[in-house]
């Protein structure tokens, strides 16, 4: 009889846990700005995804005849770029280009940035103050100033953007870890984890890391938006990836001339970069309205 | 207070010593690089390799920026304008000087000449800006912190957070098209003078929409935040219990409280519209201080580059350092510690 009725409790709570965990998910569907956010996220990443099986021009082919009247056409539904390049599939590859680009460069950050804040947060100490002064150095930079004279100076490309927004955002990663951090560490269940002789390196991937996720998932989220916003300038000012690469903000760079006659060159991939990052914004917001505690 | 004043002052020199010796680490990378770069594309490799000896641009990188300090701080003369270089680079100040900044190899002029004249233009799309993002970041943050998850509260989030996903760029692309090519009201370019026809204020109205659009629904939600906090503090709940009105409450009880943490987010900004104005002041052609970075940056123009770092760098820090102090004497918990 008392074994039946704890395996009922047993199964109970097993139900309680896995419903906890699928209440959390569909507490963001149910809110709508998540649900926008997704949305707009989810149509740029399947566009990005299906680019080469959609029936698309290639986005470097020139078709010098639309030049004449590079406005939307029945050939070229948005039209053409200075360069006779239609509109559309550029918009589409140059999806593809920021959404690895962008994502790869905050994971590469918050890997370092989650790394040393949590460094920084456990031990506290001298290390705590190294680690301290040499991001506040870095947050004393103009974040745009410092990425201008990265990338002026080592030259852009992929890998050279992920490195610029490591060095430009794992300091704030790593604060935010830092302040989690030194917020659990004074947790019952880390002193009996301490008391377990567990190592260091257990303690923080395995107690402290599962409780700081969702503030740094949110992080992250934002952190992806402005990275998109980054790159999107680094375009603008000349220093985005290089040519023939569709890149959403060199193609508001190229067009930017023409902007007189033909605005809606440069006004279509700015309205991509504003609705793929307030995406990412929004299901920031989302999550955070849908996880707090 | 004297100790805590001391120790920030001696931590915001420290930045900004360390600070200047990264930006010159990654721009001197490739050593030699000043004697190309001052001779211009067409001057012969000997003629290169001359001005490299007679500089000894090519000593380790630590010598190098020990050099540079030294003529920085009035210690040494600038060697660039020596006139055995033959590169006739003179300055009206002369060549040692404390705060001498060197010559700017792009402007062929000395960074003192140029630079500052930029800052001002600057100081003055900055501060508007400024003057603009203040108030309505306030007014929006305090109406959607009144009731947390509420109609207004939800609206206003959104509207702040559409804001802060519009880049300079787009902004720029998004106004210039609306204002001055479908309907042209005001100038695309601000050249600040009037030989285009249009007055200088006019000139500002577009740069500063750009700057405001970007920053202010940030600033709004931090300050949103923080007037969640003071929301549920017990003291507002005695307060409303105490039969206040509504108004009375927020403007007596409310506002002060939760103005003191938006004070550093605000003061923070500034170091932010320094970025912000890179971007806004290649759209418009304004002559800033912003675009002389970026110039000086893609030519490879140290000079100028590390003036312009040490500027904004001790702009950053000292914002920050005014941010600390202020927050000391708006919140008497800290102070009194």
């Amino acid at each position: 009889m008392s074994a039946l009725v704890e395996q009922r409790a047993m199964e109970a709570t097993a139900v309680k846990a896995t419903g906890r965990a699928r209440l959390k998910w569909a507490r963001i569907l149910r809110s709508p700005t998540a649900l926008v956010g997704l949305f707009l996220v989810g149509f740029w990443v399947l566009a990005a995804i299906l680019a080469p099986v959609l029936p698309l021009y290639s986005p470097t082919e020139q078709d010098v005849m639309a030049l004449a009247d590079p406005t939307p056409s029945a050939a070229h539904w948005l039209g053409v770029d200075i360069l006779g390049r239609d509109e559309l599939s550029r918009l589409i590859f140059g999806a593809r280009t920021v959404l690895v680009v962008a994502p790869l460069s905050v994971a590469v950050a918050m890997i370092v940035g989650i790394t040393l804040g949590m460094i920084a947060g456990y031990y506290g100490g001298w290390i705590d103050a190294v680690i301290s002064r040499l991001s506040d150095i870095i947050l004393a930079f103009p974040v745009l100033v410092l990425y201008v004279i990265l990338i002026a100076n080592i030259g852009p490309s992929i890998i050279n953007i992920v490195i610029a927004t490591t060095i430009a955002s794992a300091p704030g990663i790593g604060r935010i870890t830092r302040g989690l951090v030194l917020g659990l560490k004074e947790q019952e269940y880390i002193a009996a984890a301490r008391l377990r002789a567990e190592s260091a390196l257990y303690i923080m991937l395995v107690e402290l890391l599962p409780n700081c996720r969702g503030m740094l998932i949110v992080d992250a989220c934002l952190r992806i938006g402005y990275t998109i916003i980054t790159i999107g300038i680094l375009g603008f000012l000349g220093l985005g990836l290089p040519p023939p690469n569709p890149d959403w903000g060199g193609m508001v760079k190229e067009s930017t001339t023409v902007l007189n006659v033909w605005p809606l060159m440069s006004v279509l991939p700015s309205i991509a970069i504003v609705s793929l990052v307030l995406g990412f914004n929004l299901l920031a917001d989302g999550l955070r309205e849908a996880w707090k505690p | 207070m004297a100790i805590f004043v001391a120790k920030r002052l001696a931590m915001m020199l420290l930045t900004m010593v360390a600070a200047s010796f990264l930006v010159f680490a990654v721009c001197e990378f490739t050593p030699g690089s000043v004697a190309r770069k001052s001779l211009g594309p067409f001057a012969t490799q000997e003629q290169v390799d001359f001005l490299t000896k007679k500089l000894r641009a090519d000593d380790p990188l630590l010598v190098r920026y020990g050099r540079w300090a030294g003529v920085l701080l009035g210690i040494i003369p600038d060697p660039l304008q020596d006139p055995s270089t033959g590169l006739n680079f003179k300055d009206p100040r002369g060549a040692q000087y404390f705060g001498n900044f060197g010559y700017s190899t792009l402007n062929k002029l000395p960074v003192n000449d140029v630079i500052w004249n930029r800052l001002g233009n600057t100081a003055i799309l900055a501060g508007l800006a400024f003057l603009l993002i203040v108030p309505l970041s306030i007014v929006f943050g305090i109406l959607s912190g009144l009731k947390e998850g509420g109609v207004l509260d939800r609206l206003l989030s959104v509207i702040c957070i559409t804001f802060t996903s519009i880049p300079e760029f787009a902004s720029g692309v998004f106004l210039v098209t609306l204002f001055v090519i479908l309907w042209p009201v005001l100038p695309g370019t601000s050249p600040l003078d009037t030989e285009g026809g249009w007055s200088v204020p006019s000139q500002l109205v577009l740069p500063v929409a750009v700057l405001v659009i970007y920053d202010f629904g940030y600033v709004a939600r931090m300050i949103r935040v923080s007037m969640i906090g003071v929301m549920e503090k017990p003291f507002i709940r005695t307060a409303v219990l105490k039969g206040m009105s509504t108004r009375q409450v927020v403007i007596g009880h409310a506002l002060r409280n939760a103005m003191i943490a938006p004070f550093t987010v605000l003061l923070l900004q500034i170091n932010f519209l320094i970025s912000g104005v890179v971007v806004t002041e290649l759209v418009f052609a304004y002559p800033g201080f912003g675009r002389l970075l970026l110039d000086a940056s893609l030519f490879g123009d140290i000079a100028t580059i590390e003036a312009a770092t040490l500027i904004t760098v001790a702009i950053a820090v000292t914002t920050q350092f005014v941010g600390d102090l202020g927050y000391m004497l708006l919140d008497p918990r800290i102070r009194l510690r």
